[in-house]
């Protein structure tokens, strides 16, 4: 998952993170809660883990903000070192769906954050396939079918597809799409995603007249709808293969 | 006078970032010490808070131990806060440190 690490302690802040990329995940920390809103509203991340005391902005005024200001369903992991029951009650009140109390424990807080991944994008076992709309992915045979016709794709297309597949509805930015599809490491930029969702779009037939959006916002990154019938282009019905 | 030494044993994962983590440590000694002379509880406060979080997750119990203590003496009126000062830093003189796989 791509996690942004919101932690103003440094140690703290490189204890999560080693944890997390050992663990294979992404990171991006922030020291100040500022900073991590800007980001945050041309960037998407799949997981937060947010600490509470903040020299700048308090973590449950950020958590406010984020669930005011993210249309997505971003799981937050609050990590804190207060323990009283009023402080947990709190930060879930506020929409944290977790909680840990510092100091934290590697495994626990690897398995809360699995946990967390889990419950926000369910992920097919293996053997399962990813049904959305006329869409089948096959994800074991990495293969995927339109009304039951074989798509031809690259392997970089069908990660993309089921990338974006996974976030119906959710706007995700380009450096996201990067790293989930291409991976952290990559010395790509974003044009390569740009090239690759455009080229997917065409291929899988993801316009409104075939009842998909596929549309790139402005200095964030993409986001694939399905488009209701009567909003279609001419009131088009889904295309058949 | 020679600190006890104290050993702690640490995962071999955080080898590389426990020199930094020691030296954050020590900063805050001195930062804790320069909030005791303005009697600044509440500086003391978060640093103590701080100490209590961090600690543990990379196996020093007794640094989360005495970051406690120093929250809550802070809170309490800060009539500890110089032996708890003093108690630290000679905890970072004497810990001794076994890597673990």
């Amino acid at each position: 998952m791509r996690i942004a690490i919101v932690e103003d302690d440094v140690s703290q802040a490189d204890l999560v993170r080693i944890w997390l990329v050992g663990a294979g995940h992404a990171c991006h920390t922030f020291s100040r809660g500022r900073d991590f809103m800007r980001v945050m509203t041309r960037d998407s991340f799949d997981l937060l883990v947010l600490d509470w005391e903040l020299p700048d902005v308090n973590g449950d005024a950020i958590l406010t903000w984020v669930r005011a200001n993210v249309r997505e369903p971003v799981p937050v992991l609050f990590t804190t070192a207060r323990d009283a029951e009023a402080d947990i009650v709190q930060a879930l009140k506020a929409g944290a769906d977790d909680y840990l109390v510092k100091p934290l424990r590697k495994q626990e807080l690897l398995a809360r954050v699995e946990a967390l991944g889990r419950r926000a994008r369910p992920k097919p076992r293996a053997a399962e396939h990813l049904r959305v709309g006329e869409f089948d992915v096959d994800v074991d045979r990495r293969v995927v079918t339109r009304n039951g016709v074989e798509m031809e794709l690259t392997q970089k297309d069908f990660d993309l597809a089921v990338f974006l597949f996974r976030n119906v509805g959710n706007l995700v930015s380009r450096g996201h799409i990067l790293e989930s599809v291409w991976g952290r490491t990559s010395d790509l930029n974003t044009r390569t995603v740009d090239t690759h969702v455009s080229r997917l779009r065409s291929k899988l037939g993801l316009v409104p007249e075939n009842g998909w959006k596929l549309t790139a916002v402005y200095q964030h990154g993409y986001r694939l709808e399905q488009v209701a019938p009567e909003q279609r282009p001419n009131g088009a019905p889904s295309q058949t293969a | 006078m020679q600190s006890a030494r104290h050993s702690v044993h640490v995962a071999g994962e955080l080898r590389d970032l426990i020199p930094r983590f020691l030296a954050n440590r020590r900063v805050e000694v001195e930062q804790l010490r320069d909030a005791i002379a303005r009697s600044d509880r509440d500086a003391a406060r978060r640093i103590g808070h701080g100490l209590k979080g961090v600690g543990g997750g990379y196996g020093f119990d007794e640094i989360s131990r005495i970051g406690g203590e120093i929250e809550r003496s802070a809170r309490a009126g800060g009539d500890e806060l110089a032996a708890l000062a003093r108690e630290l830093a000679d905890y970072l003189d004497g810990v001794e440190i076994i890597y673990t796989t």
